[in-house]
């Protein structure tokens, strides 16, 4: 049932400075394995290699060793990268470079045309992910005049009419403002119970926590891996990482050092106020 | 503002022209505009004019809304009309003055120039008046097609045309942002002469052009994970075909051009 698996990934980028070549490794051999349905989050600083790792979910980079299976084909085969893609679906962080049509419906069907899907089929397929991100009234608006949370749910739409089983989130949060980031994340809440496996890559812990899974990633190297609970207790090591632990359990490990006796797996603030309350 | 813009200027009304193939529109633009420039008779000018004329009667796009677009080109049409009044030799002289000569002939060529200008205008502005520009690109591909044997790739350069016109708004938007960011720096847009402004735009132009690269390659991640390989295997979801009221209106052109050689 290990449907996204990678073992040993090494990834480098290679760029000119002072007329000399340099190099820095993004990915110094991280091991993965997801299984179908699950819902992983990734979190990380920045340049901590977490995009670079998401990136290869879909084929969009090949590993300089080591290997992505997805759906049990290499990733590193021209022949089969469609199946790949086509498996995996991809959101990633701005809205505004993700779309692809001057109209919404246009760029939703712009996935379903590559896949070479009747005409009939896709007008069907664009009407039924449109309703699933609660968009359909929004069917003949140009882009631009949608906010950048509708935006976002336009992209979903599209990954979504093509009927992937995988859907990798690269910080699709990061540009919204509050209203559409919880809008987004319970489309992706709604999506994990239909059964498809999701990779979450955020910066927001809040988001983390509803995850079945986290991964933290520091300097290219997969540093920490549990639930959220087994991941969020250890705060001493997660901020040494240079991240940030969900508020409230900040709170019950402060009260905690100050000799007041409370649970240390709190993570939600309604497990915060069950506590209290007791 | 972007969000207020409307890409391309169609008008959105149900007409026998807007419903036409937009291939027929396209092709009918090309040739009337060859026709307009191969012809010398004055009583072939108002054929053309005429036949014009129930094209714009039938399109149901307002008159006015037509001779709007007439207004960029004024200053061409003032000068090409002032050339050739002034520097067209002929036999009749009007009117003399030292080493300037208006004749008749001058006056006629002018005038038949600017109306050809103007049939210029508004047929290629009727075509955008009643043709979406995803309708317009589908045509130019599918015209193009035939040209892929001597490599011209007719699917790539329809893909390019619906990207730019769907990241017009964006970089309206991006350009707006970057002014106001220099504005707040203290650049200044409004006062100066000509080319102290034209210089004032270089502080804009470079960011938005490295950003447009930026985010022509988020683009091209976006477009590759969701397969897009070319034309290769594609269907379309809205395709084009010729229609009864196509060949009508092909019937329709043919008879102008006949008109216009018998006469």
């Amino acid at each position: 049932m290990k449907k996204v698996f990678c073992e040993k990934v090494h990834y480098d980028y290679t760029y000119f400075s002072d007329e000399k070549e340099k190099t820095i490794k993004a990915l110094k051999g991280v091991d993965l394995e997801i299984n179908e349905g699950e819902f992983v989050s990734i979190l990380g600083i920045n340049g901590s290699g977490k995009s670079t790792l998401a990136k290869h979910l879909n084929g969009l980079y090949k590993p300089l060793r080591g290997v992505v299976y997805i759906d049990g084909i290499n990733t590193s085969q021209d022949e089969t990268i469609f199946e790949v893609r086509k498996y995996c679906g991809m959101i990633f962080q701005n809205p505004d470079n993700q779309i692809i049509g001057t109209i919404v419906e246009d760029d939703i069907a712009f996935g379903l045309e590559n896949l070479g899907i009747k005409p009939s089929e896709i007008i069907k397929r664009i009407n039924k992910s449109l309703e699933e991100v609660e968009m359909l009234e929004y069917k003949d608006k140009q882009p631009s005049m949608l906010s950048g949370g509708q935006k976002q749910r336009v992209s979903i739409a599209g990954v979504l009419a093509m009927e992937p089983k995988c859907i990798v989130f690269d910080e699709p949060t990061a540009m919204l403002d509050p209203v559409g980031r919880k809008k987004i994340m319970e489309i992706i809440k709604k999506l994990k119970d239909k059964g498809i496996t999701i990779v979450l890559i955020t910066h927001f812990m809040e988001e983390a926590i509803e995850s079945d899974r986290i991964i933290v990633m520091n300097d290219g190297e997969v540093e920490m891996r549990g639930t959220p609970v087994e991941i969020f207790t250890q705060v001493e090591k997660i901020k040494s990482i240079g991240l940030e632990v969900p508020l409230c359990t900040e709170i019950a490990y402060k009260l905690k050092k100050r000799g007041i006796t409370i649970k240390e797996d709190i993570l939600t603030i309604e497990e915060m106020v069950g506590e209290l309350c007791r | 503002m972007a969000g207020k813009i409307s890409i391309g200027q169609y008008y959105p009304v149900d007409s026998k022209i807007h419903r036409l193939d937009p291939r027929s529109k396209l092709l009918w633009v090309l040739i009337f505009v060859i026709v307009l420039f191969n012809i010398k008779e004055v009583s072939s000018y108002i054929i053309a004019i005429v036949s014009l004329g129930i094209i714009v009667k039938t399109s149901k796009v307002p008159f006015l809304l037509i001779l709007k677009s007439l207004k960029h080109i004024l200053f061409i049409m003032i000068f090409t009309a002032g050339l050739n009044i002034f520097l067209t030799d002929g036999t009749i002289v009007l009117f003399e003055y030292k080493f300037i000569q208006i004749t008749k002939e001058g006056l006629q060529f002018a005038s038949l120039i600017i109306v050809r200008l103007i049939a210029l205008v508004i047929s290629s502005s009727l075509l955008t008046l009643t043709t979406k520009p995803m309708e317009l690109t589908i045509a130019i591909e599918k015209l193009l097609k035939p040209l892929k044997i001597i490599g011209i790739p007719s699917h790539d350069i329809a893909m390019i045309m619906t990207i730019a016109l769907s990241f017009i708004p964006t970089l309206i938007d991006e350009m707006e942002k970057i002014m106001k960011a220099q504005i707040s720096r203290g650049s200044d847009f409004e006062t100066g002469t000509l080319i102290e402004r034209v210089k004032s735009l270089l502080p804009i132009l470079v960011p938005l052009f490295v950003s447009s690269f930026r985010r022509a390659d988020d683009l091209a991640m976006a477009m590759e994970s969701r397969c897009y390989r070319g034309d290769i295997n594609r269907s379309k979801m809205k395709d084009i075909k010729f229609k009864k009221e196509d060949y009508i209106f092909f019937g329709f052109l043919f008879l102008v051009i006949v008109i216009i050689n018998i006469v």
